[in-house]
């Protein structure tokens, strides 16, 4: 299994231009701007004290560098990234007639999971690096600025150890899902920009299930609404409001409407995961591969 | 003798209602090991169809296909034991040659740190090996795809059109090295191919796939032997042609002679027909058929692939 593993990274890593534009992208834009600001900083505090002020009104505590950095993949962009990324992959096999290599050397499930596994293990790692140079960038320009940056004890690093999992735990299920919805789109288009532009549409139709809610209750009277609280873009947006401590606004609930928990969001995405995963599997498994 | 191959009752159907395509017509063949053996028909005949069913890539709609004994779709492990090239190799563009092959040889599990360097070699790429497949000629890509069919030193090899893109010279050389894995490594091999002259050289035994059905199977020697002529020069012609054709089939009259169905050992017969009837004999040769008048015979002439 490790070498099977290893076979994927390497097909991911080889090619350049998708994973360098769509992966390592941010952590190296990550790595300019803190080496950018920390020599920016070096030269201002030689004879602009102001613009050190400036600098440092962009830092927080020493746990906000690293957290920031997650903001991106767990956003909307980000998992539009994430879906580009994982189609070129995907659909590339097909476009490639490269399946029937793996699937004459392996079992049809095997290659799957593995293909699910390491996109989601090369991504989160990427983002693991992206934390690390805006984090480590951010202490170093806080010394240079004289910022501070609150205490670092048991209490922080256990909290910030809980947020960090957190973020990453998001970027994952992310990944997951993406990679979900890519490789069903992949299995009917067969060609890349096809599974881009099937992803992209199911992503962004998900919350498109509350027009349906609205067209439930106004034409047909029923409601619809506990469809939308299990897409993962409910669930995930519940999570991230839940970290941040802001409060998930719900378009179209019933009055007395009380949101699902963290835990049962966790538990509605990993549902999907496990639904996704499997669906790819069992399509792939009874798919002819023509090309 | 060990079976590599067995087919029976193999039927697939693309398609549903009107768009029903029935690709191949419950087919059953065995290969045994040891032995080169072609899949000729022409084109959309359904040998590429029936090639994948037997790596398992297309599931059939009826019928089995087994390798050494086991069921390819239970025992999806037995192709392990099986290298193969399907309409062309296929590898990733942004990668080189060997990255490609290493790629392969992980996938696979391959712990001989050399296989890929010796299939390189044994292909003649070596020196070309770190460039992109991208940029490869038609005749390299082939060559990386028959590596990485050989790349875990299979039993069984399943080719189709091996020698596409190849020149007169790699044709030789690919001819010489299917020979070589068959005679000295013991190796089986199954192969379709377009160029008749290429499948009458190198095989043992072929079929001949003609809209999803084997037409015709076995030995190429007496296939061929069977449809052999005798090609009879005497005169009066007018004569020679009623007396011959109330015993044998004339296939041909030209100015060459007369092509009658028959083998050489029906020769002293037809001589002493015709003598007894006081014709005069020129020649009686021997005319083999080759395997082009041959397949053109049993696909009624349809394009090759």
């Amino acid at each position: 299994m490790s070498a099977l593993f290893r076979a994927e990274w390497l097909k991911l890593a080889g090619n350049r231009w998708a994973v360098t534009f769509l992966v390592w992208i941010f952590p190296i834009s990550a790595l300019f701007l803190s080496v950018g600001a920390v020599v920016i900083a070096l030269f201002a505090r030689a004879g602009s004290p102001e613009t050190l002020q400036d600098m440092g009104q962009f830092l927080t505590t020493w746990q906000g560098g690293f957290l920031s950095a997650w903001m991106f993949p767990n956003s909307e962009i980000g998992r539009f990234t994430i879906i580009i990324f994982t189609a070129i992959v995907f659909a590339g096999e097909y476009q490639h007639g490269t399946w029937k290599n793996l699937i004459t050397r392996r079992p049809r499930w095997v290659i799957m999971l593995n293909k699910f596994f390491t996109l989601a293990v090369f991504i989160t790692i990427a983002f693991i690096m992206m934390s690390v140079f805006v984090g480590i960038g951010s202490i170093i320009l806080a010394q240079i600025v004289r910022h501070d940056m609150g205490v670092f004890n048991g209490n922080t690093l256990g909290k910030f150890i809980r947020d960090i999992s957190t973020q990453m735990a998001l970027t994952l299920v992310i990944t997951f899902i993406a990679t979900g919805y890519t490789a069903l789109a992949a299995m009917y288009t067969k060609n890349i920009i096809g599974t881009i532009f099937t992803s992209l549409l199911i992503t962004l139709g998900e919350p498109s299930v509350l027009l349906l809610i609205s067209l439930g209750r106004s034409l047909l009277h029923i409601d619809l609404f506990p469809l939308f609280l299990l897409t993962p873009t409910y669930n995930f947006s519940s999570i991230r409001n839940a970290e941040m401590g802001y409060e998930t606004f719900i378009p179209l609930a019933p009055e007395g409407f009380v949101p699902f928990s963290v835990g049962v969001s966790w538990l509605i995405l990993i549902g999907w995961i496990v639904f996704l995963i499997a669906l790819s599997i069992r399509n792939f498994i009874r798919q002819d591969i023509t090309a | 003798m060990t079976t590599a191959i067995e087919m029976s009752n193999l039927t697939k159907i693309y398609g549903k209602g009107k768009k029903r395509v029935h690709a191949i017509k419950k087919i059953s063949l065995t290969i045994t090991q040891g032995q080169i053996y072609g899949l000729l028909g022409p084109n959309g005949a359904g040998k590429t169809t029936a090639m994948r069913m037997m790596l398992d890539l297309i599931q059939p709609t009826s019928g089995d296909v087994s390798i050494y004994g086991q069921d390819v779709r239970t025992h999806h492990d037995i192709l392990r034991r099986v290298g193969m090239m399907i309409e062309g190799a296929s590898f990733y563009p942004y990668l080189t040659g060997r990255k490609n092959l290493i790629l392969l040889a992980k996938t696979h599990g391959l712990t001989d740190k050399n296989a890929v360097n010796r299939v390189l070699d044994i292909v003649k790429l070596t020196d070309k090996a770190d460039l992109r497949f991208g940029t490869y000629s038609l005749g390299m890509k082939q060559r990386l795809g028959l590596a990485g069919a050989l790349l875990h030193d299979p039993d069984l090899l399943i080719l189709d059109e091996p020698t596409n893109g190849l020149d007169p010279n790699g044709i030789l050389e690919m001819r010489l090295l299917l020979r070589d894995l068959v005679d000295n490594h013991g190796k089986t091999i199954c192969f379709s191919s377009h160029a008749l002259t290429e499948v009458e050289h190198l095989c043992d035994n072929l079929a001949i796939i003609h809209k999803g059905e084997i037409v015709r199977e076995g030995n190429i020697e007496s296939l061929l032997n069977k449809q052999s002529q005798l090609r009879i020069k005497a005169s009066p012609s007018e004569k020679v042609h009623a007396i011959l054709s109330a015993q044998w089939r004339i296939c041909d009259t030209t100015d060459d002679g007369l092509f009658l169905e028959a083998t050489a050992d029906d020769a002293p017969h037809i001589a002493r027909a015709l003598v007894n009837n006081g014709l005069d004999i020129y020649e009686i040769i021997p005319y083999r058929q080759s395997l082009e008048t041959f397949f053109l015979d049993v696909t009624s002439g349809e394009d090759l692939l």
